[in-house]
This record gives C-alpha cells, structure tokens and sequence, in this order.
C-alpha cells in the first residue's frame, strides 16, 4: 500500500513538473520573431522564445560619482562648448615678437554627480575641482601660473525649444604666480546666456553652422606680492563678453573658427591703483584630427590663433601673439 | 520602477521638442527598413548640438521627473552634452532611471 502511495505521489508530481514546464517553455521556434517588423516586438519575441533575463537594473549611483575631463584651463566651467574652460588643453608653438617659444596650458578637472533636489533650485547643477597649469615664456613678462579652484555651474530658467535661460558657473580657488611672485585667492560669478535660436543650427555634413554665445560676470581677487606690495590688496571687477563659433562643413569637415571679444572694467582697486579698462580678442581656426564627438578616449587638435590684450579672469596677457597650438581633450 | 519602453518613449518625446524642424516622434525607427532615425542618428543634425543640450538640462529634469517621480534621479548639463546620438541619450535617461537596458537595445 505504501510502494503504492508513493508511485502515486512520484507520478502526480511528475506531472505536475512536466505541466510547469511546458508553461515556462516557450512555444515555436525564435524564426516566428521574424513575423515582427517592429524592433521593440521582434526583440521581445527573442527575449521570450530564448528565455532570456535582462540583468538586474544598475543603481543610479552607478554612474560614476566623478568624470575627469582634461581641458586648457579649469576658468570658467568645465561643461558646454560655450566656456573656456572646454577647449582642449594646449601645447602651442608660436613665434612673437621675432622670437619662438613653446607654452603648456592644461588642466584636470573632476565633475561630480549632479545635484538630486526634486522642485529644488539646485536641481541638476554640477560640483566640480579642478587643477591648472599656464606656463608661457612668450610674453614679456614669461607667465607660469598655477590654480586650484572648486565651483557649482546650473542652470536658471526652463527654456522651450526657442527660449534663453542663463547658465551660471561659481568659482573659488587660489592661484601662485611663480615667476611674477604673486598669490592669492579668487572668487568668480560666471553666466553664460544662452538663446536656442541662436544656437541650434544643425550641424549637417557639407554645410556650415554656427553658435553665438554671449557672457558676463563679476571677478575678484585677492592679490599678494613679494617683494613688492604696492599692488596688493582687493581687486573686483565685471566683464561682459560674448563667443562665436562656426563650424565649416562645406569647407573642411571638422574645421571650425572660433572668436571672442570680452571687456572688463574693475569697480574696485586697492590703495591708489588706477582702476583698470582690459579689453581681449582671440580669433582662431582649429582643426580635429578626429571626430570630436567620439567621447570616449583622447581628441588632438591643431589651432591656429591670433590674440590681442588681457584677460584677467582666465589670466590671459597681456599678449600679442599668433600661436600654432596642438590640443588635446579628454573626455 | 519604470519600464524601458516607456522610458524611451519619454526620451524620443523629449528630443522631438528641442530638434529643429525634424519630426523625430514620427520617424523613429520607420520605415523599419531604413529608419528616418534611429538609436545611431547623431544629435546635433537634428538642431540638438552640445548647446542645446546644456539648455536642455532643466527641461529634461523637469519632464523625465513628471513622468517617472519615484525613480528620476537628476542628470546633469555635463552628462547631456556628452551624449551626442539618440542611443546615448536613451541609454542616460534609463540609467538615470535606474533601469538596464534590454540587451540589443537601443535600436
């Protein structure tokens, strides 16, 4: 009786197995998916006749919790294309004022997670570090500055698709001046203004297109000298300013000119100091050597630029000069 | 937790606001065999280049946490403009979503 049962029980069970399995099998073979025209239908058939399961679904702090980017300077911001700082870092060969010289400008800067604050203002905006060295001996005054900064850059408005929103970028840090003998800190307010119709011509292959970007912002530093301190104290200033880009497609591919006009003003000088009119202009041709939008790896470029005046927020001049440069970003 | 076609469906939705006079949520992926656009279709020849996408970055906050409140962690301006395919910034939207994608996808 108990031999019995036990058959009894080994056969129910047996069928019930073979039932469960014949629901878990697919039915037909993976060729039916071919009777889908739609991707999204045809790669569900597959998933569903091969009984495959997607991996478990990534944290969304898989994403890495900083991205380095190698650029020309960590100045403004590092993200978009309308900041200095996204210019590749540059290793230049030039001829001023009929002597030859070499410079190294380059950055690291680190872009952490963006900011999770639903309904938040902060919403989206991006913490950055970053380090920077400029070493020119073409100027007069041979420059090798070296900086350290942190900053946040967001954004402020919801443009649609022919909006303007402004793009601000906040930067503090400290910079040595080797060779000038001077320190000190700064602090920078940077907004770029950015206008969709003024920016969103599409970039087709064999046709040109072009981005005006403009800018301003309040800069202040913090100027130590040694020996001297005549000019020591506490410098601010505004500037406005604004970029063009043009890519030339129905030229070249990949053959872009660029430009940039800025002009600053201080409103505050230590002691007796004049307070200062700087005006800057660069002009310059550049050329990927590969695409441009191949994120992943190293992107080299060569320049050619024209550049007149100083800059005081990057550090820039006072210069007059015409520099071949070979770029390097990173992404 | 979402699922990915919605999540791509948002996304196509999303880009079609900003492209600049393509009709993105009605080519995508048609005609099957040769799609108008596709997950390969570069973002900037549809008016979407790395400006727009920096602008885009309150907007697609804003939309993607509409639509999936409990999942949208926030992606920044850097991150959209690294992205310059549709694929790519299918991809984001999932990961910012905490979802994988289905393999073979996005088409």
């Amino acid at each position: 009786m108990t031999t019995f049962l036990n058959t009894l029980a080994l056969l129910a069970a047996m069928t019930l197995s073979t039932a469960a399995l014949a629901q878990a099998a697919p039915s037909g073979s993976v060729d039916d998916c071919l009777k889908f025209e739609k991707p999204d239908a045809r790669l569900a058939c597959y998933d569903n006749k091969t009984g495959f399961q997607p991996k478990e679904a990534p944290k969304a702090d898989e994403r890495p919790a900083v991205s380095w980017k190698v650029r020309d300077s960590g100045t403004v911001s590092p993200i978009g294309f309308a900041d200095v700082g996204t210019k590749p870092g540059l290793f230049q060969i030039g001829r001023t004022d009929g002597v030859d010289f070499t410079s190294a400008k380059v950055a690291l800067v680190g872009v952490g997670r963006a900011i999770n604050q639903p309904q938040g203002f902060f919403d989206g905006w991006e913490p950055f570090v970053g380090v920077s060295w400029d070493r020119d001996t073409s100027a007069k005054t041979p420059k090798d500055l070296r900086q350290v900064l942190v900053g946040i850059s967001g954004q402020i408005g919801t443009p649609g698709p022919t909006g303007v929103s402004a793009f601000p970028t906040l930067r503090i840090g400290y910079k040595d001046e080797v060779k000038a003998h001077t320190s000190g800190g700064f602090v920078n307010a940077h907004f770029d203004i950015i206008y969709l119709p003024w920016v969103n011509s599409p970039e087709v292959s064999g046709k040109n297109s072009s981005a005006f970007v403009p800018y301003l912002g309040l800069y202040s530093e913090s100027a130590h000298a040694s020996p001297s301190t005549s000019q020591d104290g506490t410098y601010l200033g505004a500037y406005l300013g604004a970029k063009l880009e043009v890519k030339l497609g129905a030229i070249v591919e990949r053959l872009s000119l660029t430009g940039q006009g800025q002009y600053y003003r201080d409103s505050t000088t230590p002691g007796s100091e004049e307070k200062r009119t700087l005006r800057f202009g660069t002009v310059g041709l550049k050329y990927d050597l590969v695409d441009p939008n191949a994120k992943q790896g190293w992107v080299p470029s060569l320049s050619l630029s024209w550049q007149r005046g100083t800059e005081p927020v990057t550090g820039e001049g006072p210069s007059r000069k015409t520099v071949l440069g070979f770029g390097v970003k990173f992404d | 937790m979402p699922n990915y076609t919605d999540v791509k469906a948002a996304t196509i939705s999303l880009l079609n606001i900003y492209s600049h006079d393509h009709d993105i949520l009605n080519g995508y992926g048609k005609p099957v065999d040769a799609p108008k656009y596709s997950a390969v279709t570069k973002l900037a020849t549809v008016g979407i280049n790395a400006y727009v996408r920096r602008a885009m970055m309150k907007p697609t906050n804003e939309a993607m946490r509409g639509k999936f409140p409990d999942s949208w962690r926030a992606v920044g301006a850097s991150e959209l403009v690294d992205q310059d395919t549709i694929g790519g910034f299918i991809k984001l939207m999932s990961s910012c979503n905490s979802l994988a994608v289905p393999f073979g996808e996005p088409t």
